[in-house]
């Protein structure tokens, strides 16, 4: 398997564009669809600002101005100038950007069709039900809700009413610590993988925690008492694409290579983090990689475009995925495709804002203070 | 993976009115299989159809049934298509639907006893009691069984593919693969998508999504009819006699509205009673108020059916909760006066087609009709162009984890977005708003749908895809016309 190549892992032969790209930006070739995306840009030249996530493909980086995880990002978006920023993402970090950004800037997402499932897992509504169900049982002050910056900002506006904050994979350790010194349980969503491995990080175990299943009937199929005795209230929520990794795969890699590092994000299951050698986020894993050692191998547990980029950036290294390649795809971050980049850059240049992303007003300044309250942690 | 293969000329997905024809013309000539996700006749929307089928009367000319036909479309119909529904419609019903599959329709003295429906201009309706939809429905399963066609019931269909081949996964959830040079699909309507629908549970519209995602063209997907007073809960009709004979339409506080509508209040046009009811079901559940009609008449022999259909609960409280509901889509996968969409080897019939005939609004007593004339013709072509068979691809499926309440809650999340934004009114801003949920949710679903093989999944990726589909085109399309009404938000 080459490492450098693009992967091609559709499973589906369809278009994935059906309805949502004008036909005349479909069947581009290659090299022109890269000049007129260059046009566009040097047309729009401070006007525009592209922001390309770590998981995205390669030929959608290659336009990236900046590449980063999606709090970077946004951040990048904050400090840009630029009244347009188009985010090569998914939907929830374009509404965090826009969220961060002042009034008078834009934020494109150039597929709508960008969804993550995970921040679909938990809907506001449902959220909001689970916690008037939950503090008829446990009063609301000893609850503190913790929401994963991979969700809506919606969520993110329901957390800050209910006294709560964002975390990274990076910052979720202190923000829980955070969250203990306020009350006596943390209800966190949406991904309960990463809630498991923080927990663990801090010294709890499985019976601090329980999982609440919203599609359960009561109490996310949970006993009153259960949750009364809980520390942790987990959402049942998860990555589908870090879900996937095994134990078996981190074995099997090390059979093949023994002298391997191990290296997978938080969001990976709990048995997994465990196998492994180390556990971190994307930009955890970035810096690993990059500063190990000249003929160190390295087994990545993430999303395989940023594994891909990894390989490319350190030749000098062995790295490769953990997983057959397909099965680290993040389907999600795949409806951006370069036609869908640029789309949404000509219309600019013609003066079309196509796919903006704008989030309530009302959840904007609710959402913007969980994440500062992430911030000031 | 378990694997089977078997090899067809045509495969037709679907075994309503549409499917049944088509299957049972095409294997005069070709080796035909049915896949059908039913596995007991009330499963599909034709076992339902309460009017009849509209055929030329006897005293009138052809002419005068093409334009009442044309007039309900509010002109927007196909009028070639709909001379050839006319035309055929009689033959195929005397000929097919009588001589061959043995339905028996009431008869008077001088052939059949025909009634009038709403729109036509003389007494066209043949029909069997008030039940004709499950009288021509059981005599078409019963032919098939008696046929050659192999069927293959409680077997969901997930891809169809170009020139031909079917994937299709069984009642275990097991993926089976079916070999064909043509594919018919004939799915019937789209209930699912709004939820509240007179159509049976399981019409999520897999035909037109399946079409769709194979580059076949579609065509008036924003003409979407709503029936006006269904029960909220089950979908069956309350007949609008109900409100002749006094019924009362109330809110949650048993308030009447209405007067403030129309001054015939509860006797006002249909549209006025359904956008009315529409209206207020956003501030709470409406009733229908049945006591003033116990009052005045026996009701259980005045209306058996409502009476058979009713809790003890709403018999004995009189208040029925009402709701207007999706019940036909005049648009759909477009076809050609063969049944031939724009993809080779791909056909559609039935309500998943859209022949041009319904254009803005559909005449009642012509869905039948059509899914007998087109299924005909669509049979016979299919049979007729199918060349080799061929193998569909393996579906690589790695079957992730997916909460078991996923499917469940998106759906209900579809049909809230789509009942609210994209039901009776449409507003400019309500479809934008529609869309980009309906686009972000198709997202959320893909990711799932490309690396499982599971029926209710793909029933929901088909579904937010026509829900989509009919937003797009709502969207498009800024004039009210037939069934499709846009207002100021």
């Amino acid at each position: 398997m080459s490492t450098t190549d693009e992967p091609d892992l559709g499973l589906w032969k369809y278009s994935d564009s059906l309805g949502s790209l004008p036909d005349e930006y479909s069947d581009l070739d290659e090299d022109e669809r890269d000049r007129r995306i260059q046009d566009a840009k040097d047309e729009l030249e401070y006007e525009v600002v592209i922001l390309g996530h770590n998981y995205q493909r390669e030929t959608v980086t290659r336009h990236a101005d900046f590449l980063g995880d999606s709090l970077e990002l946004s951040r990048r978006a904050a400090d840009a100038d630029a009244p347009y920023v188009v985010f090569c993402g998914v939907t929830f970090m374009a509404e965090t950007a826009d969220v961060v950004t002042d009034d008078s800037q834009s934020v494109i997402l150039p597929s709508m069709e960008a969804s993550c499932p995970m921040a679909g897992m938990a809907e506001d509504i449902q959220v909001d039900g689970a916690w008037n169900e939950l503090t008829s049982v446990v009063p609301p002050e000893d609850v503190v809700p913790v929401t994963y910056v991979n969700s809506y900002a919606s969520l993110k506006a329901t957390t800050a009413e209910n006294g709560g904050a964002c975390c990274t994979s990076s910052n979720a350790t202190e923000v829980f610590e955070w969250a203990l010194d306020r009350g006596e349980k943390i209800l966190f969503t949406p991904d309960r993988h990463l809630a498991d491995n923080t927990l663990h990080d801090l010294g709890y175990t499985e019976d601090d925690y329980v999982i609440w299943d919203p599609w359960k009937p009561e109490l996310g199929g949970n006993k009153e008492e259960e949750i009364e005795d809980a520390t942790f209230l987990l959402w049942e929520g998860f990555c589908q694409v870090h879900e996937r990794f095994t134990v078996e795969d981190v074995e099997t890699t090390r059979e093949r290579d023994p002298d391997v590092n191990v290296i997978v994000h938080p969001e990976c299951r709990r048995e997994v983090v465990e196998a492994a050698d180390i556990s971190g986020s994307t930009s955890e894993i970035i810096d690993e990689v990059e500063s190990a050692e000249p003929g160190s191998s390295w087994a990545i547990g993430t999303e395989i475009h940023l594994t891909k980029r990894l390989a490319r950036e350190n030749p000098d290294k062995d790295v490769y995925g953990l997983c057959a390649d397909e099965c680290s795809d993040c389907n999600a971050m795949r409806q951006i495709d370069p036609d869908f980049l640029l789309y949404a850059l000509e219309s600019l240049v013609d003066g079309d804002v196509v796919n903006e992303i704008e989030v309530d007003e009302d959840d904007a300044e609710k959402a913007e203070t969980a994440i500062q309250r992430m911030f000031d942690v | 993976m378990s694997k089977t293969l078997e090899e067809y000329d045509v495969v037709v997905v679907g075994s309503g009115v549409a499917g049944c024809t088509a299957a049972l013309k095409a294997t005069e000539t070709a080796e035909v299989a049915v896949v059908t996700k039913a596995s007991k006749p009330e499963d599909s929307t034709t076992q339902w159809a309460q009017g009849g089928v509209a055929t030329v009367a006897p005293e009138e000319d052809p002419g005068e049934f093409v334009e009442d036909v044309v007039e309900a479309s509010a002109g927007e119909a196909d009028r070639d298509r709909v001379e050839l529904l006319v035309e055929e419609g009689s033959t195929a019903v005397e000929e097919f639907l009588v001589e061959e599959v043995g339905v028996e329709f009431d008869r008077a003295d001088d052939g059949f006893h025909r009634t009038r429906e709403g729109g036509h201009s003389h007494d066209r309706v043949i029909h069997r009691g008030d039940a004709t939809g499950e009288a021509v429905h059981l005599a078409l399963l019963d032919s098939l069984d008696r046929s050659t066609v192999d069927v293959y019931e409680d077997h969901t269909v997930i891809d169809i593919q170009e020139g031909g081949g079917v994937v299709a996964v069984d009642e275990n959830e097991e993926p089976i693969y079916l070999a064909s040079a043509a594919t018919v699909l004939a799915t019937g309507g789209i209930g699912d998508v709004y939820g509240r629908s007179t159509n049976p549970p399981g019409t999520t519209g897999d035909g037109v999504a399946m079409a769709a995602l194979a580059g076949a063209e579609v065509k008036d997907m924003e003409y979407v009819q709503f029936h006006p007073t269904v029960h909220a809960e089950r979908g069956f009709l309350l007949s609008e006699a109900l409100r002749g004979e006094g019924a009362l339409v109330v809110d949650e506080d048993g308030d009447r509205f209405l007067p403030s509508y129309h001054e015939d209040a509860e006797l006002a046009p249909r549209d006025v009673v359904a956008n009315a009811i529409y209206e207020r079901s956003f501030d709470g559940d409406v009733y229908l108020d049945i006591n003033p009609v116990m009052e005045g008449l026996d009701f259980v022999e005045a209306f058996p059916t409502a009476a058979e259909n009713l809790t003890e609960e709403e018999m004995e409280s009189g208040l029925v909760p009402v709701s207007p509901a999706e019940h036909f889509i005049c648009g759909g996968v477009k076809v050609d006066d063969r049944g031939r969409t724009t993809v080779d080897g791909l056909y559609a019939a039935g309500e998943t087609a859209c022949t041009g005939v319904h254009g803005a609004n559909r005449l009642a007593s012509t869905s039948l009709l059509e899914g007998l004339v087109w299924g005909l013709r669509t049979g016979e072509t299919a049979a007729s162009e199918a060349d080799d068979p061929r193998r569909p691809a393996e579906v690589d499926a790695f079957n992730g984890e997916m909460p078991e309440g996923f499917v469940d809650s998106k759906f209900t999340r579809l049909q809230e977005t789509m009942w609210r934004n994209v039901g009776l009114q449409r507003s400019e801003e309500g479809l934008e708003k529609a869309r980009q949920q309906l686009q972000r949710l198709r997202g959320e679903v893909r990711s799932y749908a490309r690396g499982r093989v599971d029926s209710g999944l793909y029933e929901l990726r088909n579904a937010v895809l026509v829900g989509l589909l009919v937003t797009e085109a709502a969207l498009e399309n800024e004039e009210s016309r037939g069934c499709h009404v846009r207002v100021e938000a």
